[in-house]
């Protein structure tokens, strides 16, 4: 590790972070996202508690050597790097002082990107910090339940949905909804994995009407939906999404008919990041294809070239709504959120700001 | 590719298997008990309730008796061959059908008091709707009865019943000759032009004409790739891998979700069609047209092949109006045989399973249709159908 970072940081929280990082690399496909991020938070905000520092912009230091150490680049971890960003943004925050934050409009306030120090000493700029990230757990905990609660907003009586694979929001939208409104929904099985079946086994015992089609038909049936309700993995910084592979051609079909796609996903998921490349490493994940052909077929196997890819990348003129756990926005509304939620200096994390660079030269 | 020994082949293991039934006198058409069809609501969509589904656990020759069957048994046998997905494709049923008929010429005798114009149409029609019940026609089959329909009528009545029955299955040879042999032929011929070096191909699960398509391109040493798609829940898409493979074709396989995914790589889309209706409108297996927006909107060219027997003067706009509903226990088909959460479907009466069978892809998606008489756009189908109307 660092050295650096060793000096100022206790074996305890040393060994935390460790098993934080191994915690990250495992289990990629099974987690959700909302107990990472719950424990992301955990984790820094004993760091925080624990490492030697004394003004903000040291541990803002210490916070981004330490996401160094974090498997933070693979494209299954945005939720926790957003985390991380809004934890830097608090920290940054606090470290400017009350009256600067008050002061300052929302737009000089995003071009502002150095940190004028402030009179608070460590403990109460610690106070300050803790008492910030208590507030964004508990707005992280009751992000679902904003979603959920605005379901009757988006549905009317007598509605076919469609909606695709496996998602705990949507899933608890749909159940909020069939609470006041009689409306039916056809989930796209999402081959290979086969997670649709899931979903459609939760929502008809939740006492909705539920079809369940391959995702080959999802053309064939979609002039007669009368909107698609689907969750995502990401959002990107344009509105554009990194969502379930095979989301991105339900949404092309949904604009051929004019049947209007409508995306609900907690703040979290919204990263500050455009799309590069296509590529595997830059974007999506490609798995293993064990669920796509047999073991039996394995003279196949050698000869084909079989692609499992995890991802898809949905272009954000396809969207026509975001929910989110602050209401309904349009894609296009979305970099002003980005401007309130991160610092631009954030965006990279690995991107050390100017006065660090200078004193690194200097040590 | 189907070649007359095919049909030759077919008419065999048909003819071996049953015995030499002959229709006897007809009366009134007679009434056959139709398979059970599943009629209660559970487990139907409303907006597809149009659609028969047939309940898929009771035989289809549970209602016909021994004796006094008025379907012939190659039919019996074929229909069993349909509804047990034995027999798949559209040409390749087609094909069978013709085979049935020829063997049910041989075996029938007109009675005395009928002639054999008036009176052969009427001994089929039981068939033909026993067949309709085991699986829905398909476009091929439905054309080829009209065919036969009118052949027959227009059997001179001087002729002595065994010149007209040889007369008859000549006809049929003929039919299956010009618009399945030659004309896949052609298309193959015409098709193959369209295949240049350093292609990448997409195709769509498992066409016989497709295939036949590539590995004649093959043989004549073009060198492509091919990009295989596939989707659940029958996954023929793995036995154009074999075939592909088998002749050296560098082969990649997909499931439709990722179709966006590879369409970045692919040069060229070649897709089948069950039929073109006359409004444009392309007829294919469910998947079709999701492929067909993927790759206009790449701006990559979709090249369909499709014979003109199979044009149909049907016209739709949408994929739900017309389709077949298959096993929807097929879709509970996982590749390790694992139970998926909603196994049970039958049980829950909120869960329901829907699996189509075809879709309808609209002409803006398509580039080119490969026709045996040219290569047209789609909107040229009811051109070529009054061509074919005005040679009848």
């Amino acid at each position: 590790m660092d050295p650096f970072l060793l000096k100022k940081i206790t074996r305890d929280t040393k060994s935390q972070l460790e098993e934080f990082a191994l915690y990250l690399s495992e289990n990629k496909n099974e987690r959700r996202s909302y107990v990472s991020v719950v424990k992301t938070i955990n984790v820094f905000r004993d760091l925080i508690c624990t490492a030697e520092w004394v003004t903000g912009r040291e541990l803002i230091k210490i916070v981004k050597c330490y996401c160094k150490y974090l498997p933070l680049s693979q494209s299954n971890e945005t939720d926790v790097s957003n985390v991380v960003r809004r934890i830097l943004k608090i920290i940054r925050e606090e470290s400017v002082g009350p009256e600067a934050t008050n002061s300052a409009d929302g737009i000089s306030a995003f071009f502002k990107t150095d940190i004028k120090p402030c009179n608070l000493g460590r403990s109460d700029l610690q106070d300050n910090i803790l008492n910030s990230i208590v507030e964004l757990l508990a707005e992280l905990d009751t992000s679902k339940s904003n979603i959920v609660n605005m379901a009757l907003e988006h549905i009317h009586s007598n509605e076919r949905i469609l909606t695709y694979g496996h998602s705990n929001t949507i899933r608890d939208f749909l159940l909020y909804g069939r609470k006041a409104r009689d409306f039916e929904v056809i989930v796209c099985e999402s081959g290979p994995s086969l997670k649709g079946h899931k979903m459609a086994a939760e929502l008809s015992e939740g006492g909705i009407k539920t079809t369940v089609i391959a995702d080959s038909a999802a053309f064939a049936i979609i002039h007669a939906v009368n909107k698609v309700i689907i969750g995502t993995h990401t959002i990107m910084a344009d509105g554009a999404l990194r969502a379930t592979n095979g989301v991105h051609q339900v949404a092309m079909a949904a604009k051929f008919f004019s049947v209007p796609v409508i995306v609900c996903a907690p703040l979290y998921k919204l990263s500050p990041t455009h799309l590069c490349s296509y590529d595997p490493d830059a974007f999506n994940k490609v798995i293993g294809p064990e669920k796509m052909l047999n073991f039996s077929n394995a003279n196949l196997h050698s000869k084909v070239l079989i692609s499992n890819p995890d991802f898809d990348y949905v272009p954000s003129d396809l969207i026509e709504l975001f929910i989110t756990n602050t209401g309904g926005h349009a894609p296009s509304y979305l970099y002003r959120i980005i401007s309130e939620l991160y610092h631009p200096e954030d965006y990279d994390l690995d991107n050390m700001c100017v006065e660090d660079v200078e004193d690194e030269m200097a040590t | 590719m189907i070649g007359p020994s095919h049909l030759h082949n077919h008419s065999e293991a048909v003819v071996s298997t049953q015995s030499t039934g002959t229709v006897t006198e007809a009366q009134a058409p007679a009434k056959v008990a139709p398979i059970q069809e599943v009629t209660d609501s559970c487990g139907r969509v409303e907006i597809l309730s149009h659609l028969k589904l047939y309940d898929r656990t009771i035989p289809p020759t549970q209602s016909l008796s021994f004796t006094s069957s008025k379907i012939h048994p190659a039919f019996v046998k074929l229909g069993v061959q349909m509804a047990r997905d034995i027999v798949v494709g559209s040409n390749a049923r087609c094909a069978a059908l013709i085979c049935a008929v020829k063997t049910f010429i041989s075996d029938y005798k007109c009675p005395k008091s009928k002639e054999i114009r008036s009176h052969l149409n009427v001994a089929l029609k039981p068939c033909f709707t026993y067949l309709a019940q085991c699986r829905m026609m398909a476009v091929s089959m439905e054309n080829f009865i009209k065919h036969t329909k009118v052949q027959v009528a227009k059997i001179s009545p001087d002729l002595t019943e065994s010149v007209a029955k040889e007369e008859l299955q000549q006809s049929c040879d003929n039919f299956f000759r010009e618009n399945i042999y030659l004309a896949g032929k052609s298309i193959t011929e015409k098709a193959v032009e369209r295949v240049v070096d350093g292609d990448t191909i997409l195709i769509y699960k498992k066409s016989q004409l497709i295939l036949h398509i590539l590995l004649e391109a093959k043989a004549r040493n073009k060198n492509f790739r091919v990009m295989v798609v596939d989707s659940r829940p029958d996954l023929s898409g793995v036995q154009s891998c074999e075939r592909l493979t088998a002749a050296g074709i560098p082969c990649s396989y997909v499931y439709i979700n990722s179709c966006t995914y590879v369409m970045k790589k692919v040069t060229k889309v070649m897709l089948a069609a069950d039929a073109l209706l006359a409004n444009g409108y392309v007829l294919g297996p469910v998947g079709t047209a999701l492929i067909g927006l993927i790759s206009s909107t790449y701006n990559k060219p979709v090249i369909v092949c499709c014979e003109t027997y199979k044009f149909s003067e049907r016209v739709q706009t949408d994929s739900i109006l017309y389709n077949e509903l298959a096993d929807p226990d097929s879709m509970l088909k996982t590749l390790n045989e694992e139970d998926t959460p909603v196994s049970n479907w039958r049980d829950c009466p909120n869960t329901r399973l829907v699996n189509l069978v075809y879709d309808t892809t609209p002409p803006a998606l398509v580039s080119i249709v490969i026709t045996e008489i040219a290569e047209l756009p789609c909107t040229s189908a009811p051109v070529v159908l009054r061509r074919g109307a005005v040679k009848m």
